[in-house]
C-alpha cells in the first residue's frame, strides 16, 4: 500500500456509507463562504502579534511583558497596514461578554474588516484558548460578526507522530469532533456561520477529509495551515492540495528549514522568506478553495532582550509579508481575481 | 540482516563529520580501532564510516584498518560526499578518490552524498534549473568512475541527503543505470526537503544497497517545529515502516543505526554517556522490537 492510500476501515461511524445528500438547510445564497465577488482579500492571523501580546500563548510561551495593543488598536494597526481583515481569537478578545463583543464588531464593521473567529475544541485538554464549545463560538462569532469559525481539535498523538495516521488512540479524538460538528452544523447554518476544522500540529490532512466527509454538512469547512503538515512529517505541499478544495479559509505561513546537528529547525519567517512554496500555496487556494481570503501568519522567533526592538520585527516581518502578497501574488490587485 | 553503526552516532566521541557548523569543544574520545572493540562488545556487526573516523590518512593506515575489521568480522561501508564550499569539506572526495578508500580499506560500498545547493523555497526546488545542472554534473563525475566501480566490485550507493528528493536520486540512478550503482535512504531526510519521509524510503527502498537508520522527535515551538535525534524507537518517525519497506529489497543486508542527538556540551562525561546509552536503546531495539 503507498503511504498516501491510508484509510481507516470504518469510514463511517455507524457502518453505513456516508450520506452524500446536502442537508435542508443548505441552498447555496445561504452560504456564506462562496465568492460574492471576485476580489481576494487579505487579513492577518492575529498570531502574527504574538510578541505584542495578541493571541493564545502557544508552546509554553511566556510573553515577558505586558500585553500592547488592544483589540481596537489592533483593528487601527490593521487599517494602517492596508489589511482587510483579522482571523482572531479569544487570547485577542478582552472580554468575552456578548456587549463587548458587538462593540468588536461594529468596530470591524466600521472599518470595513472582515472578521474570522479561531477556536480550539482542546479536545486532549491541553489549555488551549478559552472557548472550546462549538457552539458557544458560534455565538462569540454571531456577536462578533464573524461569518467563519476556525476549530481546532487539538488530539494527544501516539508517537511516532509519523505513523500514527487514522491510529486507533486516534481515531475516538476524530469520532467526537464528528459527533460535535455535526450537532453544530444547524446552528452554524440558520447563523450563516462557516465552521473551519484546521489541520492543526496534530491532525493529518486526510484526517481532516475524513472527519469533513464523515459530517457532510455545508457549513462544516476546513481551514488549511501552509505549514503545519510539517508537524507530523507530511508533506505541506501536498496537504494544501489536499485541503485547498474544501477550505473556507487559511493560516497563510512559511517557515525557513535551518540544518542543525541533532537534525533541523522550521523557523518562522516572513511570508516568501522561507521554504514552503507560497506561490503555489496561493495558486491552489486560489484556484480551488471556494474562500476568498488569505490570512497570512508569522511566527517569529525573535529575541526578547529589547521588548521595542522585538515588537519593532515583528511588525516588520508583518509588512514585508504584506508587501510579499500584495505585489508578488497580486493579492487583491487587479487582474489578480479568481475565475 | 546485519547490524551496523553509522559513525556519526557517536559525533560527540569526536569520529564523525562536523555538521551544521558545529564544533566539538574537546580533543576526539576514540580512536577508529577502539570504536571497533566497542561496537563489538554491543553486538554490533559494522561501521559505515567517514573520514574523520580515520586516525590517519594513508595506504598503511587504510590496510590496518581493513585488517581490523576483518579480525572482528566487521562489515566496512565508507561514506563520503562530493567536492562543495558549501558543506564541511573533511569528508569531501572526488568519485575516484572515494571509491579507492572505500576499497582500500574492504568497504564494499561507498555511500556518496551529492552536496547540492538548492535555491529557497526549498519545496519549490525538486527538478528545479540550478538543481538540474547539479544533478546532471553528478551523472558525468559518477559515469567517469564506472570503470573503478567495475575493477573494484565496490558499489556506489547515493543518498538522499538533506539536499536531495527522493526522485531526484532516483532521476540519477536512471541515467546512470548500471547495477553497481544505488541508493542510499536516510529515514529522515526526505522531511529536510519537505518531502513525506515514509514516501522518500517507499521510492528508494527498491533502489538501495544500505541505509542511515535513523529517528527523530518533533517538538513544537513558538517560532515553529524541530526535528531533533532521538534513540531508535523513540521519535516520531515510523521506523517500523521504514524497516519493512527496507527489508522486501533483498540486495539491502544491513541496517546502519545513525543518531544525531542535541547533548549538552557542559560535562564531556555526561555527553558521552549519553550517546552511548542513546546508541544500546536503539540496538535494543532494532534487536528486540524489530527483531532485526
Amino acid at each position: 500500500m503507498n503511504s498516501d492510500d491510508a484509510w481507516p476501515d470504518d469510514t463511517s461511524l455507524d457502518g453505513t456509507p456516508p450520506n452524500t445528500t446536502p442537508p435542508d438547510d443548505a441552498s447555496p445564497n445561504k452560504i456564506p463562504f462562496v465568492r460574492k465577488d471576485s476580489q481576494m482579500l487579505l487579513g492577518l492571523h492575529t498570531y502574527s502579534l504574538y510578541l505584542h501580546g495578541i493571541g493564545q500563548a502557544w508552546a509554553g510561551f511566556q510573553l515577558p511583558w505586558e500585553r500592547q495593543l488592544t483589540t481596537f488598536a489592533l483593528f487601527d494597526l490593521g487599517v494602517e497596514l492596508g489589511l482587510d481583515g483579522f482571523h482572531l481569537d479569544d487570547g485577542v478578545l478582552e472580554s468575552l461578554d456578548p456587549s463587548f463583543l458587538r462593540e468588536v464588531g461594529a468596530a470591524a464593521k466600521e472599518k470595513n474588516l472582515y472578521l474570522e473567529y479561531n477556536m480550539s475544541m482542546d479536545l486532549g485538554h491541553f489549555g488551549i484558548g478559552i472557548q472550546h464549545d462549538l457552539e458557544e463560538g458560534l455565538k462569540t462569532a454571531d456577536a462578533l460578526g464573524a461569518d467563519i469559525v476556525k476549530a481546532g481539535m487539538e488530539i494527544p498523538r501516539p508517537r511516532p507522530r509519523a505513523g500514527s495516521r487514522f491510529h486507533p488512540d486516534v481515531m475516538p479524538y476524530l469520532k467526537e469532533t464528528v459527533k460535535q460538528l455535526k450537532q453544530a452544523g444547524p446552528m452554524a447554518a440558520s447563523l450563516g456561520i462557516c465552521l473551519a476544522l484546521e489541520n492543526h500540529c496534530d491532525s493529518f490532512s486526510q484526517e481532516i477529509l475524513w472527519v469533513l466527509e464523515e459530517v457532510n454538512h455545508p457549513f462544516v469547512k476546513a481551514c488549511i495551515d501552509t505549514m503545519n503538515a510539517w508537524h507530523i512529517a507530511e508533506d505541506p505541499m501536498q496537504a494544501i492540495e489536499n485541503l485547498a478544495p474544501v477550505a473556507v479559509t487559511n493560516h497563510f505561513r512559511d517557515d525557513r528549514v535551518e540544518f542543525c546537528r541533532d537534525g533541523f529547525r522550521v523557523r518562522g519567517t516572513a511570508v516568501g522568506d522561507g521554504d514552503i512554496d507560497m506561490k503555489k500555496a496561493y495558486d491552489l487556494i486560489k484556484t480551488l478553495s471556494p474562500g476568498n481570503r488569505i490570512n497570512i501568519e508569522t511566527e517569529m522567533g525573535i529575541s526578547l532582550e529589547n521588548r521595542d526592538e522585538a515588537l519593532r520585527l515583528e511588525i516588520e516581518t508583518v509588512k514585508k509579508s504584506i508587501h510579499y502578497c500584495r505585489n508578488v501574488l497580486n493579492i487583491g490587485r487587479l487582474g489578480s481575481e479568481k475565475t | 540482516m546485519r547490524l551496523g553503526m553509522h559513525t556519526y552516532s557517536l559525533y560527540h566521541h569526536g569520529v564523525a563529520e562536523d555538521w551544521a557548523g558545529f564544533k566539538l569543544p574537546w580533543a576526539r574520545q576514540i580512536s577508529l580501532f577502539e570504536m571497533m572493540d566497542y561496537i563489538k562488545e554491543l553486538g554490533l556487526e559494522g561501521l559505515h564510516l567517514d573520514a574523520k573516523a580515520f586516525d590517519q590518512m594513508d595506504e598503511s593506515y587504510f590496510e590496518r584498518v581493513k585488517q581490523a575489521a576483518r579480525d572482528r568480522d566487521l562489515y566496512l561501508e565508507y561514506n563520503f560526499a562530493m567536492e562543495s564550499r558549501a558543506y564541511d569539506s573533511s569528508v569531501q572526495h572526488r568519485v575516484e578518490q572515494g571509491i579507492a578508500i572505500a576499497h582500500s580499506i574492504g568497504a564494499d560500498i561507498t555511500k556518496i552524498g551529492l552536496n547540492l545547493v538548492r535555491p529557497r523555497p526549498v519545496a519549490a526546488g525538486k527538478f528545479h534549473p540550478q538543481i538540474m545542472e547539479q544533478l546532471e554534473a553528478v551523472v558525468t563525475k559518477v559515469t567517469q568512475a564506472l570503470p573503478l566501480v567495475e575493477k573494484t566490485g565496490v558499489r556506489l550507493a547515493l543518498e538522499n541527503h538533506t539536499d536531495a528528493f527522493s526522485e531526484e536520486i532516483i532521476w540519477v540512478l536512471d541515467q546512470i543505470s548500471h547495477p553497481l550503482v544505488g541508493a542510499c535512504i536516510d529515514t529522515v531526510n526526505g522531511i529536510h526537503v519537505t518531502e513525506n519521509p515514509i514516501t522518500a524510503v517507499e521510492n528508494l527502498a527498491p533502489r538501495a544497497f544500505t541505509n542511515h537508520f535513523r529517528d527523530n522527535k518533533i517538538v513544537l515551538a513558538p517560532w515553529g517545529l524541530k526535528f531533533t535525534g532521538a534513540a531508535l524507537g523513540e521519535g516520531d518517525l515510523d521506523m517500523k515502516r521504514s524497516y519493512e519497506l527496507i527489508r522486501q529489497n533483498p540486495d539491502v543486508q544491513r541496517i546502519n543505526i545513525e543518531l544525531d542527538l542535541d547533548c549538552p556540551v557542559d560535562n564531556m562525561e555526561e555527553t558521552l554517556e549519553i550517546e552511548r546509552a542513546a546508541l544500546i536503546r536503539s540496538i535494543d531495539y532494532c534487536r528486540n522490537v524489530l527483531k532485526i
